[in-house]
């Protein structure tokens, strides 16, 4: 059988056309989607087309917070509704905190970052970390990004996994699950571990918060049966 | 004298355009990521174009990267436009049966 592709970022803030982006996603051969949006109207509306193209969708929850407080109140109040929480870290302190926090599933590190991914960060990390593809097709923040990249695959790509999604907003936006793995192909991965940034990391994270958002979940490894 | 591997990389476009405007675009946007050298090895060449879609040949080792530089076009006189990666074959018999599958 094979992969079964995640888009791990679509964004629903602008005003598309819904069924546009769900053919679009379809036809480019995703299988799930984790979509992040203000609109809840929107969210459900673009759930119930999706049940059309068979997509599966979840929620994520897209964080940027100033501090590390302001970081940790967020997660408390949100963790239970989201099946995916993302931070974008702006400063070091977030980074750090969200970095080793089992709350957050990724991190996001922007092309405007003032901090460097040295080995302090490097030893932290156990959270994946994410690369929208949006900042690579914008010709403003490309050589920011492909910077950051290039620092997260050659400091953290054996110590964490890596997540590349297309963060569109347009149906203009999204990329095919080749198209995206081909980024990390072009800066030294294998095909294989750069399919698995688009397929089975991102679906390991959803399965793993499923069981966790789930009745019957208790504790870490410990289930109610029944 | 090795002979050197090819691929067929099947790109359709949004809208449709004149072939000089496909490869003005793919050599530039190759050329901006990878550089002089980078674009003469990877060796591209339109082989075909049908209606909407193109078939692009690249030398094997350089497929991630004419992935990516296609990839990156999202824009065409100053109009949203986007390249898409149909898929990569190694023969070009077997890319024309795929466009001509539809």
């Amino acid at each position: 059988m094979g992969r079964k592709y995640v888009d791990f970022w679509i964004n629903l803030t602008d005003e598309v056309d819904l069924y546009e982006m769900v053919s679009e996603v379809k036809k480019l051969g995703f299988r799930s989607v984790v979509v992040s949006s203000v609109d809840e109207n929107r969210l459900r509306e673009f759930r119930k087309l999706s049940e059309d193209f068979k997509i599966e969708v979840y929620r994520k929850l897209i964080l940027e917070p100033e501090d590390r407080l302001s970081l940790l109140k967020n997660l408390r109040a949100y963790r239970g509704g989201y099946e995916v929480i993302s931070v974008i870290c702006s400063n070091l302190e977030v980074a750090l905190t969200a970095a080793r926090d089992s709350r957050v599933d990724s991190i996001i590190l922007p092309p405007s970052k003032r901090f460097r991914i040295d080995k302090g960060v490097a030893a932290l990390i156990s959270n994946s970390v994410e690369l929208p593809f949006k900042w690579f097709i914008d010709e403003n923040s490309r050589r920011g990004f492909i910077r950051v990249a290039s620092e997260v695959v050659n400091y953290l790509s054996r110590k964490t996994s890596i997540i590349v999604s297309s963060s569109a907003s347009k149906p203009f936006e999204l990329r095919s699950p080749h198209e995206l793995a081909s980024l990390l192909q072009v800066l030294g991965l294998d095909r294989s571990t750069a399919l698995d940034a688009v397929s089975t990391i991102p679906e390991k994270i959803i399965e793993a918060n499923l069981v966790k958002l789930s009745s019957s979940y208790i504790a870490r490894g410990v289930l109610k049966i029944g | 004298m090795v002979k050197r591997k090819k691929r067929y990389i099947i790109i359709e476009a949004s809208t449709e355009i004149p072939v000089e405007v496909f490869k003005k675009l793919i050599e530039k946007s190759y050329l901006e990521l990878f550089g002089e050298f980078g674009l003469n090895e990877a060796n591209l060449k339109l082989v075909k174009k049908i209606n909407n879609k193109f078939i692009l040949e690249c030398s094997h080792n350089s497929v991630s990267r004419a992935i990516l530089s296609i990839s990156s076009i999202r824009k065409l006189d100053d109009s949203l436009f986007c390249l898409r990666v149909v898929k990569v074959t190694g023969t070009i018999r077997k890319a024309r049966e795929i466009i001509a599958e539809g």
